[in-house]
Order: C-alpha cells, then structure tokens, then sequence
C-alpha cells in the first residue's frame, strides 16, 4: 500500500471498520464500486502540473539539500537499496514493510550526511509566503512518518533515518521551489502507538480472503463503525452515513453532540429525554436530560419571542 | 454548546434545519457583487471561468480559452478587472459622520462614504481565492489589474474580522442563521446546507442533500472528471479551432448552479429583520472602505505578506476585541443567540422577587455609596461562583449568592444613584440577566515598536535568493502601521492578567476615530488594515 | 545539607549570579513547588540590599496580592500598583505596604508589584529600570511581554513551563497565519528571540513527594527535577478502614481509581458521588500528615479537588454540601495554578468522554491537576482513557516553520497513564 494509504491509519484510529479496511489491505477501487460512492480520482491538469514541478523541483534538489541540510551534492543518484555515506538518492519503487503491512511508495528521495538520512518530499501545493495549508502539510506529515518508519524498519541502523524531513513546495504562484525542514516526530510516535494497536486487533475471518461487491460490504459492516468529524474523508463514507441517517444516530450531527449525549445514542431517545417524554434510566441519563432541557427551555424561550431586557 | 447539539439533535429528528437566529446578523448590501468560479486545478492564478457582477439574471461570464497562458489570462481579468471598478464607483459619495477621537470622549467630525461595497461568493475556498487573486493582481506590472488586486486586497483582507460584511460566503450566511443535523465539516457544501434548510417537497433533507452532491462543485476547485470529460476537450477545440463556444456553454452551465445558490442564500437571510447592531458594524466597514480609497487615491496602498512584528500584536488585539464585541451584539440582538448563553448557563432567566434599592456598603475611600440588592427567582440552578458579572440591560450587577432557585444581586452599575433607581426592575418582572454590558471598549497600548525582549538579538537571515520565477514578484513593502493618537486610558488590573479593563463607553452613534489615513497596511491572508476601526463598533 | 538542598542553592547562587552578570535576560525554569515564589523574594531582598529598585511583574491580582504580603513580612519596602477597582484582600497589611494606581504615588518603595496589564499603561518615558522581575512567565502571553518589555533594561523571568498555556477568544487559524505568534508564552517568545539566554532550571520541587515528583517530571517536563523531600520524610496515616485508593496513594502517592468504562455527560453523576465520597472520608476519618516538622491531623484547607470545568465544581461542591463538607477547595485546573496541597483529587480531564479533544488534552491542564499535592494524588476517572488516546485522529494542523511544541499534550497524557498504570485501583 502506499504510504498515503497506511498514513490514513492516523485519521480515524478509534473506528475498527477502518481499522479492519486498511488491515485486510481491501482494494478501494473494488470497495468505492461495491458501495456505489463517486469516482474519485485527480484532474488530469493537477497531474500535469505535479509532474511538471516534479521534474522542476528534482532538478533543483542538490541545491536546497544545500541550503537547508548542509547536504553536498551534485544530483540526485539512482539507488536500488538503502543508500550509506554523504549524497543525495533516488530509490524508485522500495518493496518497505511496516509492521505487517507493505508500504510502497512510488520513490523515495534521501539526502545523507555522515551521520543521517533525511527523507526529501516534493509536493505542488503552495507555499505563500512561507505559509501553507496546515491540514495539507499535515497530510504530508502522517505520509513522511510512515515512510520513516519503514525506512527505519529496513535500516540496520534505524537511528540513522532522521524525522527532520525537507519538504519542496511551489513558491507563491509559480513553480519556482522552495524548501522547509519539516520534523515529523510526533506523527512517527503517534504511528508507532497505531500500528501496535493494529496488530493486536485481529481481522474478521471473512476479511482475510480478497471480497469484491456485496459480499465485501457485508463482511465489512459487520465491523463496528465510529461515526464522526473525520469521517468525510474515509472511502467508507458514503456507506456508514447512510446507516448512521437509518439508525437515527446522534453521531451522524458530529462529535459534539456524541460527546454530550454519551450513553444516549439515539437522537430521538436523547430529543424525548430534553422534553421528558422519557424517564432517564440512571444518573447518567439525568445528567444528559437535564442539560438538554435547559437548552430546549432556552430554545422555546426564544423561539417564543422571548426579550432580552 | 448544548444549544447548538439540541438544534442539531432536533434537525436531525426533523430531517430539517432548524432556525439558530431570529435576526440577520450580516449586512446584505440592496446591490452585492457576486462571484463564482473555478481555476486550473492546483493553480489558483490561472482561472478558467468566473461568473460575476450585480445581476441576478444576467451575470457576466469570464472564459479563458488558454489558462496557462498569460496574455489570455491578463485579457480576460482585465475584463474583470474593469467591471470591478464600475461597481466600486456607485461607492464614493461621502457624508460628515460624528465619532470620538483619541480615548473616546473627545468628538470630531469625519467625511465617510455612505455605503460600500460588497462581495458576496459561494464559499470559503471561494473567499480565500479572491485573496490570492488580489495578490497574484498585485504582482503584475499592468496598471488596471494591479489596481483590482489592490481592491480585491482590501475585501478579502475584511474577511478575517469578525463582524466584517464586505466579503460574505453564502455557506457562512446560512451556518450563522440555521443549524443542520448533518456533521459541522458538511456544512461547507453550499447545496448540502441550502437541501437542509429548504428540501424540495418530497424528499427530506438526507436525500436532498445527497442530490446536491451530484451536482457540479461550488469552486473554486472543479470535479476531476469534469476536467478530464468536459473541460479538456472544450480548451482543445478553444485552442485549436478558435472556438470557444463549447467552453463557454460548459462553464455557463457548471457556474449556473452556485449562482443560483449564492443568491438563494441572500434571499433565504433578506427574509429576517436585521439584527440592531448589524448598521453599526457595516459603519465600521464603511470607514475602512473610505480609507482604503483615500489610500487607492493617494497611492499609497501597500501590502505586507504577512503581519509581523507590531501590527500582528495590534491585530490580535482587533480580533479580540472585534470577537467579544460581536458575540455581545448578536446576544443582545438576538433571543435565539441569547438562549445559547441561557442553555450554558452564563446567562440567567427569571423573575425579580425581592429588592433592596436602599442598601449601601463603604467603597474603598470609606465613603458610604448606594448598591441595590436584588433577588430573582430562577427555573434552573445558577452555577457561576460569586463576584460574577451580569447585566440587565445597562444596569451591571455582580453575584453575592446563588442557591438551586434564587440568585442574590448587587447593582454595581447603571442605577446605583438615588435619580436612577428607577431603572431598576421591578417586583415581578420577568428579566434574562445576561453575561455581556455595555458597549465595552479596549483602548489599545502597543508601543510604537517591539520592545527589545520581542526583537530577535540576530541579523535577519538573508532573502532567500530570487529565483527564476517570473511570475514570483509579490510587493512587499514596509509595514508601517498605524497607531492612534490614543491618550493613555485609566489603568486598571485585567483580572486575567492580560487585557485591560474594558471601560463602558455609549453605545450610540460615535464610532472611535481612525488614525491617519495613509500608510496602513493589509495582508492577503490573515492580515488586516490595522487601525481601520479599533475596537469598538 | 542534603544533596538535594545543595542543589538548589547552588541553582539560586546562579541565579544570583547571572543576575549580577551581563545576561540581557536570564530564564529561571521552575518546575511546581520547586521554591520559586522564595526565590523572588530573595532575590528582591538581596537587589535591594545593594541598592536597586526592583519592578515585579505578575499576572493576576491574587499573585500581586500574594506576593505584596510576602516581600512585606520579608521587612521590604513594598508598593502595589493597582487598578482602579482593586479592593485590598482580607489580611493586607496595610501599615507595611504603600497602594496606589499611579507610579508617582509609590515613590520611595524599593519593590514595586503590580500585573502586567497594570504595568502596561507605565510610560517609558515616566521611568525605566535597570532590571524587571517577571513572576509566572509562562502565563504571560508575548502580546503581554510586548506591552511592558520597554520598561526594563535587562529582565528575569521565573516560571513553571508546565502551566495552561496563553488562551484567546479569537480564531486560532487567523492569528497562526501571522508570521508572529502572539500567543506563545513571554519566557517562550523571549528564548526564540534571544537564543543566547540563560535558562536556570530550579532541579528540585520540594512540594511534591518523592514518589510522585518523578511521574510529573517524565511525562511533562524537558528539564528533570527530582523531589526534595527523602521517601522516610513523608507519610500520610491513614485509619484501616480507608477507601483502597486512599489506602494506595497514602502508600505509593498516587493511586487512579476506574470506574467502569462508559460513555458519559461532563458532569458525571458517579465520578461526582466517588469524589465527595473520598473528600468526605479524607476530613472526617481520623487522618495524619507526617512530615519533617512533625505530625499533624490532616484539616479541611489540606485536601483539594481539581477539576475541568465549572459545571463539574458546582456538582463536586453541592455534592460535598450534602454530606455536610465544608473547607475543602474544590476548583478547575486554571484556578489552581501555583497552589499546594497536602492531598489532591484530580478529576481526569478525559474521564468518560467520547472523543479526546485538544481542549482536554492540553499537557498544562492535566499537569496542574497532578502537581498540587504535598503527600499524594488520587486520580478519578472512568476506564477507557487509554482507548480515547488511541481514538484520537493524528490530524492537529502543521503550521510550517513553527517547531513541534515541546510537550505534546497526547503523549503527556498517554505517558502520564502509563506511569499511572501500576496504581490503577478498580472502583468497588
């Protein structure tokens, strides 16, 4: 899988039905076709243009190793393993593991000094100004941390793969590139803890042979899901909502309101629990029915034209 | 909170949205600007199409047949560029406005424009490109374009403030004035939103906003497939044939949708009386409208990439300031934006069933001063430790105890003199202490320049080099901003340790002058005009 | 002396030392209870001793009002800048200390306190010193050090980098988006910008117990401090029949007692009654604090309740009224910044939740709660924290160019549970 793939272990780690999709490496293709989500897929001008700032940016690369890595090097030299001494590499298609999984990727830039290897990572969002889109640049960031971990996974040395990474973005509105060190430490740890956790979840039986059509969304939602604010981006996210509007689950408005109903998981229980249409089943349940009926008071206070002096 | 979760829950259970104000809390200009429009993916300075201008059933169509290339595009902003002006034209009658000057008590009188203009798109994605379009304008050497980048600086510069009515998106309007069951991220999609809040008949909110995802995007990003199926077939024939028919029929009939939707949002808010602040604040923008002409005029428009240094801490302190003030106009506007305050619980209804207008207690000096007692009678307990403050109306009061139904007053503000004790509530009445006063007005007190301990002790590192990019030619200018000829208000210990006391000034017709009007700076993203309108509006 | 006393002389003598240097600025990092409110009033005393008028920067009123009546018993000239509603606490001494809300009103003070949003409206051209004291520089935001950093040549800042960290109502995306950021801390702000700065750690916290000191230094400081007291100095004494979870932290300093997993409201009716029910025994059985000084029976202003929000105090109190407990403080984490305890009992921030969130997570929140307690701290939570960790999306916004922060409040939590793990005492 590529790194973006395992990195998408990061974003919603609490739903064991996207736990068990990335587990059981379920092709999304197949999926999106079985659960008749929208095709994806990328505009063939962004395409073009990652291609072509690519090509820019790798062109440019000795000279920001330089600048920001203190890196000599006077191009990036194929490799087909993991390079050792002071350079600048390209390792085109690396077969890495991480944990149980493969990890991918199409290439992998390192740029070495004596003592480590830094990953380089070319992306075509911009940076204006020194200024990026933080959730895009996050994105990169859970993607690096894998690729980190399976380059140290493959290292005799693993201290050696160093979390600082060099971003390259497009400058402002051109395609002139400019670098970043990036550290992505926090997401490596926070992989680490994900991983273990993977590995100790277990697959359903049904999930360890390859399924395609109904067969694969049965099997898959016999999995618990966890709805919630992350969910828009998971390739299950046209099926889950679907059945978390059937079930009526308080989930479906966000995570706000599941963090307030806690116990109470339907939303037409908690709505007759605000209007004490029914009697809570335990303290618990008082708690929410209370504060739910001071907002529902509020609320028919000022839908009744309620006045403010 | 728990009244945004109850509206979402009851949404939910309605497959409907539910009101979240009784009142429009933005200004909606008789004649806004709309603009809707997708770019080449990844490239936000190559626009594709863009449908604009003031007319609902007539919209101008901006196509470029070649995005890439950068006389077709000049050419087709340059169109756009020109329209622009004649809009911002209708805005440059001014009219003498009285406001305070310095610390607020003195009052002067200023020449403002009677209106402004206004920018409404169909989403944030849209808000934020017409900030890096005014920045890419910027950059160009052509005078007409650099001029629209300037203007387009200044509108998506007002987008950050809070309370700012001079760059509306449509999903904003509607999430300020209705809340939906779906999740909060969802509430992004303008067709999603305008399903919950008006699914056409027979089908229920779920499905409706299913139907307008399968529509085309609201831009500026457009749909992978459209790119490969429709666009690119459309630019090659545009490219190789001269023909852009097809082009534009594709992009008249991508754009038609969130044209439409855009103005179906205006509408849905028209219908809701305006909230009594929401002139006040179109004033303040009003005022940085002005500015920004005898700016233009003047020629003395600059731009600084982003805020540093001095300004970063005057627009922090704006923010702050601009956030609060906002929060407290829409409660006081607004019952259903009060409830909010009610359901947390910071805010108190009930009924006033004692009072003690004689009660007196000795003030630091050892003089004897009148303070009321008042006891109200509440449905549901009151949580806030004692010394909280409340307000009814202008009369500020601060609580001495609370038991689970009766809250014990004490009046510290607006009816603490023998001549004003009849503003008192009376025995009886029904209130909503709320947790919000008087206009409060922060008196900002930055100094000049950083103070050494914020100055980096190193030499600036140098410029990255320039590089080969010719299009890479952002001004940067120095970033003088302003300050105002603030006296030094009364001192006073901030309890958090960090803003000042605010001091109460009327809430009437004066607005705290603006400094000078040269040499202010804007940012394209996340900065402002700094000094435009501090702090109180 | 003992090691760890000569330690922390040596630490102050540095202090003193870089003081009387020519440091433009000196950073004195100081973890909780390590002695840092006696080292200002030290070394206030020993700059007045040779001759400097000495400006002190606090944060809120009650420190000011605290620190006033400290250097005033340490026999300083004392001055409180104040503002214009500041009424005097109960026990001012009024005859040792001169007040006023202009400078010109305390002149001939040696040491003038007053809060940074009271020194911010001192012009520098009324006056400038040599040296400015800022207390709780870790509290202070750099938008607070901007408004008064002018007024002093050459500046000291203490403080414990383990405290909330600077808040603001406005949106976090529009000011991360400035190339300043306002919000870090003023000791924080003024090591970036002056890299060259002494940064003195204080290595020992004498409020914390020697079981316990290590636990707080490993999951949420940079800098390692260990505790002063010896393991045989310390002892709670408890009555047999004590609640298990008593029992243990009386024993080991810590105990976190689980009640069973679930999904919960804010205001958990159970962890409430469990709180009251422990605050209830802590005051009523016959309970000893032992320390170097002596037993003595633990009273109701000894024990503490910390909690998160506003909502769960007022439960908390009217659940410790009903069963007639009075005395007992019971207050959210940002209120009980700086205060000591013999006993804490910390409502855990994630306790019962669904979802983390950055709120909760925050390593300044649960650090306070943690680190108020002089003999031990029982941890109330519901079960299932760990699984909230695990659950939480690694999808925090990277700004570019701005450093990771130094204490990331996931891991802080989770290593927090972990060192916890072995004093986990199931709710009966």
């Amino acid at each position: 899988m590529d790194p973006r793939r395992i990195a998408g272990l990061l974003d919603a780690p609490g739903c064991r039905r996207r736990q068990a999709l990335d587990a059981a490496q379920v092709d999304l293709g197949l999926l999106a076709e079985a659960i008749g989500s929208p095709p994806g897929g990328q505009s063939p001008y962004a395409r073009e243009r990652d291609g072509t700032f690519t090509h820019l940016a790798t062109a440019r690369l000795p000279e920001l190793v330089g600048t920001h890595l203190g890196i000599e090097a006077t191009e990036a030299v194929e490799t087909a393993e993991l390079p050792v001494g002071a350079g600048l590499w390209v390792w085109r298609g690396p077969r890495l593991r991480l944990g149980g999984l493969p990890v991918t990727p199409e290439r992998v830039v390192l740029a070495g000094d004596d003592t480590s290897l830094y990953p380089v990572e070319i992306r075509s969002y911009a940076c204006l100004d020194g200024h990026a889109d933080p959730a895009k640049v996050a994105g990169t960031a859970r993607e690096l941390a894998v690729v980190v971990a399976a380059l140290r996974q493959a290292a005799p040395v693993p201290e050696r793969i160093s979390s600082r990474c060099l971003l390259v973005l497009p400058r402002n509105f051109g395609l002139a590139p400019v670098g970043t060190l990036l550290d992505v430490a926090p997401q490596v740890r926070r992989l680490a803890w994900s991983l273990d956790r993977l590995d100790a979840g277990g697959l359903p039986a049904r999930l360890r042979t390859p399924l395609a059509g109904e067969a694969l969304v049965t099997a898959l939602t016999e999995v618990d899901a966890r709805f919630g604010d992350g969910c828009p981006s998971c390739p299950m996210y046209t099926h889950c909502r679907v059945e978390a509007e059937r079930t009526g689950t308080v989930a479906r408005a966000g995570g706000a309101a599941a963090n307030l109903c806690g116990p109470v998981g339907i939303a037409a229980h908690a709505l007759a629990l605000a209007h004490g249409e029914r009697a809570p089943s335990g303290e618990a349940e008082q708690a929410i029915a209370d504060e739910l009926a001071r907002a529902a008071a509020a609320y028919g206070w000022a839908v009744g034209g309620g006045s403010t002096a | 909170m728990s009244l945004d979760v109850y509206q979402r829950l009851l949404a939910l259970s309605q497959a409907r949205a539910v009101p979240a104000a009784s009142r429009a809390h933005r200004h909606l200009s008789p004649r806004p600007w709309l603009l809707a429009g997708y770019h080449l993916a990844g490239e936000p300075s190559a626009p594709v199409a863009i449908r604009y201008g003031s007319f609902r059933d007539s919209p101008k169509l901006l196509t470029v047949a070649e995005p890439r290339d950068r006389a077709q595009r000049f050419a087709a902003l340059g169109g756009l560029a020109r329209d622009l002006a004649t809009y911002l034209s209708r805005y440059t009658v001014t009219e003498p406005v009285v406001r305070a000057t310095g610390s607020g008590r003195e009052l002067d009188v200023d020449l403002c424009c009677v209106d402004a203009p206004q920018l409404i798109v169909p989403n944030e994605a849209t808000a934020h490109w017409v900030g890096l379009l005014g920045q890419y304008l910027r950059s160009l050497d052509d005078p007409v374009l650099a001029a629209a980048g300037a203007h387009l600086g200044w509108i998506a510069s007002r987008r950050n403030l809070p309370g700012s009515s001079v760059l509306l998106t449509a999903t904003d309007l509607l999430t300020a004035h209705w809340r939906t069951g779906q999740l909060p991220t969802e509430d992004g999609h303008l067709g999603r939103l305008l399903a919950w809040i008006e699914p056409p008949a027979g089908t229920d909110a779920w499905q409706a906003a299913r139907d307008a995802e399968a529509m085309p995007p609201a831009g500026p990003a457009s749909d992978p497939a459209w790119d490969a199926v429709v666009l690119r077939p459309a630019l090659e024939r545009a490219k190789e044939q001269g023909d852009v028919r097809r082009l534009k029929l594709a992009a008249a009939e991508v754009l038609a949708g969130p044209w439409r939707d855009t103005w179906a949002a205006i509408d849905l808010v028209r219908m809701l009386p305006p909230g009594e602040h929401v002139a006040k604040r179109w004033e303040s923008d009003r005022w940085s409208w002005t500015r920004h002409r005898e700016r233009v005029l003047a020629g003395t428009v600059s731009f600084s990439a982003r805020l540093s240094d001095v300004p970063a801490y005057r627009f922090l302190h704006e923010l702050e300031t601009r956030t609060a003030a906002l929060e407290r106009q829409m409660a006081l506007d607004d019952p259903l934006v009060m409830a909010r305050y009610l359901a947390t619980g910071e805010a108190v209804a009930g009924v006033v069933i004692k009072r003690d207008p004689e009660h007196t207690v000795v003030n630091a000096g050892g003089r004897s001063v009148l303070r009321p007692l008042l006891w109200v009678r509440t449905s549901a307990a009151f949580d806030r430790p004692a010394g909280t403050d409340l307000w009814w109306g202008k009369v500020g009061m601060v609580v001495r105890a609370a038991t689970d139904d009766t809250v014990e007053l004490m009046v510290t503000s607006g009816a603490v003199t023998r001549p004003k004790l009849g503003l008192l509530p009376d025995t009886d009445t029904e209130v909503v202490l709320a947790p919000f006063g008087p206009l409060q007005y922060f008196p900002d007190n930055l100094p000049d320049e950083l103070p050494w301990p914020t100055r980096s002790s190193r030499p600036k590192p140098a410029p990255e080099p320039e590089l080969d990019d010719d299009l890479d030619t952002d001004v940067v200018l120095g970033t003088t901003a302003t300050t105002a000829a603030t006296t030094a208000p009364p001192p006073a210990d901030g309890a958090a340790g960090r803003v000042p006391e605010p001091r109460a000034v009327p809430d009437s017709t004066v607005t705290p002058a603006s400094p000078a009007a040269s040499g202010s700076t804007t940012a394209p993203s996340g900065a402002v005009p700094s000094g435009d309108s501090r702090g109180g509006w | 002396m003992t090691s760890a006393g000569a330690r922390h002389e040596a630490a102050i003598e540095e202090v003193w030392n870089r003081v009387r240097g020519t440091d433009r600025a000196v950073v004195v990092d100081s973890p909780p209870g390590a002695g840092k409110s006696t080292l200002v009033r030290e070394l206030a005393k020993r700059l007045v001793a040779v001759g400097e008028h000495v400006p002190i920067v606090v944060q809120t009123n009650d420190q000011a009002d605290d620190l006033v009546i400290a250097l005033a018993g340490a026999g300083l000239s004392t001055g409180r800048l104040h503002g214009q509603e500041w009424t005097p606490p109960a026990g001012w001494p009024r005859q040792k200390v001169r007040t006023g809300t202009k400078l010109g009103e305390l002149g001939g003070c040696d040491v003038i306190v007053g809060t940074a949003a009271k020194w911010a409206y001192v012009k520098a051209d009324e006056r400038t010193w040599p040296l400015g004291v800022i207390d709780e520089a870790y509290q202070m935001s750099a938008a607070a050090l901007v408004r008064v950093g002018h007024l002093f040549d050459r500046l000291l800042l203490v403080g414990d980098p383990g405290q909330l960290a600077p808040f603001t109502v406005a949106d976090e995306h529009s000011v991360r988006s400035l190339a300043t950021w306002p919000l870090d801390t003023a000791a924080g702000t003024l090591l970036r910008n002056h890299p060259d700065t002494p940064v003195i750690p204080l290595p020992v916290s004498w409020r914390l117990a020697p079981h316990t000191a290590p636990v707080i230094s490993d999951a949420f400081y940079t800098r390692a401090f260990t505790a002063g007291a010896a393991p045989s100095d310390r002892r709670l004494e408890l009555a047999s029949l004590a609640h298990p979870a008593l029992a243990h932290a009386a024993e080991h300093g810590w105990a976190l007692l689980e009640l069973p997993a679930a999904h919960v409201p804010r205001t958990d009716p159970a962890l409430v009654a469990t709180i009251a029910d422990l605050a209830h025994q802590l005051v009523t059985a016959d309970v000893s604090t032992v320390d170097p000084s002596g037993p003595r029976p633990l009273s109701r202003a000894d024990v503490a309740v910390g909690v998160v929000h506003r909502d769960q105090k007022a439960h908390v109190e009217a659940a410790l009224q009903r069963r007639g407990v009075t005395g007992v403080t019971v207050d959210t984490a940002n209120r009980l910044q700086g205060r000591q305890y013999e006993v804490v009992l910390a409502w855990h921030p994630l306790s019962g939740r669904r979802d983390a969130s950055a709120f909760h997570l925050e390593a300044g929140r649960l650090c306070v709660l943690a680190s108020r307690h002089r003999q031990a701290c029982v941890v109330i939570s519901r079960a299932g924290v760990d699984e909230q960790l695990h659950a939480y999306p690694a999808a925090e916004p990277v700004w570019l160019g701005t450093d990771p922060p130094q204490v990331d409040g996931w891991e802080a939590n989770r290593a927090f549970l972990e060192r916890l793990a072995p004093h986990r005492i199931p709710a009966r």
